[in-house]
This record gives structure tokens, C-alpha cells and sequence, in this order.
């Protein structure tokens, strides 16, 4: 079964969604409506870095306290049950390999989808993502990414 | 590769849902102050969110 290693907008769009709720905001939210449909059928997986991302944008942005956010990742964890991949490798491992790409290849953005890009690597995982310059840029390093737009097009096209 | 997901008792439950009203009243009220005096960061955060869902779309 494929995998899907997710970068950390579509994650954000989820929990967005479900604040706004609370507050009786019902906004359409493809992100985050077709993250927990798909997750019925779909293998996701998040890593320690995913969650730094969610933890800083939710503290940095909008002050939640550490148990609120605590408590609304375990939320996350039951609505979509991904994968917590583990990342054994060395942070010199890792940029390692982000060095030899930007070696290679001009790359606009900071490193993050990097990162995040090789963990997925190294898990043999789909790694999906909106960031352009990682989808256009990338695929000679590492075949297995896609858009958001090929997730959701070959989820509804049930080849999935 | 481990699966995160536990089954939560009725504690954890109330516990996590008083999480999501606190967090929901922050984050409303931190719109709210960005729409009234910093509206160029409130313009920012909903471009960004039309942005995915438009990439999504």
C-alpha cells in the first residue's frame, strides 16, 4: 500500500478548519475535508519535523498554550491515524544529502521541504507537497512526489 | 514506522475539547485584532489559506 508522507500546509488547513468550526465558521475547506475522507483509505505519515512546524505555527502565530496544542495534535492522531515515521538518520546525514542537492540544483526556498523531502526518501515514502520549486525541481533526486492536485485528481479517480 | 493513535478515555475527551475552545478563542481573537490593527498580516493569512485550496482545487 502507498504511503503518503504530507508536508505541513495540508496538515495546518486541518486544524484551521476545525478552530473555525468551533467558532460556527463553517468555511469550505478542500484541504482539510479531503485529508480526513482520504485518510478512511489512504496511508499518511507525519514525522518529528511535521510536528515542530504545527507546534511553532500554532504557538508563534496565535499563542496556544503547549497543553492545548498537545491535546489537539492527539485529536490529529485519532481523526487521521498517520504514521509517526521516525527519522534515525544523523542531522549530518540528512543535510548531507540536502547540501549535494542544492549543490545541483538552484533552489529559491530554505531548506525545510528539503528536510522533509528526505525523510520520505529514506521511508520509501510519497512524499506530497505544494511547493512548486520541490515538485518541478526535484524529481531526477527523488521520483516519488506529487502535488497535492495528483493526490486528490488520482483519489477521486479511485486508481487509489 | 509506528501508528501514534491511542483510544482516549472520557477524561482525555473533555480534557482535548476544552484544548480546541481555548485554541478557537485565541485564534478567533487573534484574527479579530489583526483585522482591526494589523490588516496587512490578516490580507497575509487568508491569502495563504485561498492559495492551498486553490492548489488543491
Amino acid at each position: 500500500m502507498e504511503k503518503f508522507y504530507l508536508d505541513t500546509n495540508i496538515l495546518f488547513g486541518y486544524f484551521l478548519k476545525k478552530i473555525l468550526e468551533r467558532k460556527g465558521i463553517y468555511k469550505e475547506s478542500k484541504v482539510a475535508d479531503f485529508l480526513i475522507t482520504s485518510s478512511k483509505k489512504l496511508k499518511y505519515a507525519v514525522s518529528i519535523l511535521t510536528k515542530a512546524e504545527i507546534v511553532r505555527k500554532l504557538k508563534s502565530e496565535f499563542g496556544l498554550k503547549e497543553k492545548d496544542i498537545r491535546n489537539m495534535w492527539k485529536t490529529f492522531l485519532f481523526e487521521i491515524s498517520p504514521l509517526y515515521i521516525s527519522v534515525p538518520q544523523s542531522l549530518e546525514e540528512i543535510y548531507e544529502e540536502i547540501v549535494n542537492i542544492v549543490f545541483k540544483i538552484p533552489m529559491k526556498k530554505r531548506v525545510t521541504n528539503l528536510e522533509h523531502l528526505i525523510i520520505a526518501k529514506r521511508n520509501d515514502l510519497t512524499f506530497v507537497t505544494g511547493d512548486k520549486e520541490i515538485i518541478e525541481k526535484c524529481k531526477n533526486f527523488y521520483e516519488k512526489i506529487w502535488s497535492y492536485n495528483k493526490l486528490r485528481g488520482i483519489y477521486e479517480n479511485k486508481k487509489i | 514506522m509506528v501508528n501514534e493513535r491511542k483510544m482516549l478515555s472520557e477524561k482525555e475527551r473533555e480534557e482535548i475539547e476544552k484544548s480546541w475552545d481555548r485554541a478557537a478563542d485565541k485564534v478567533w481573537k487573534k484574527l479579530q485584532y489583526w483585522k482591526k490593527h494589523n490588516p496587512k498580516k490578516y490580507r497575509q493569512f487568508w491569502r495563504e489559506i485561498r492559495e492551498l485550496e486553490k492548489a488543491f482545487s
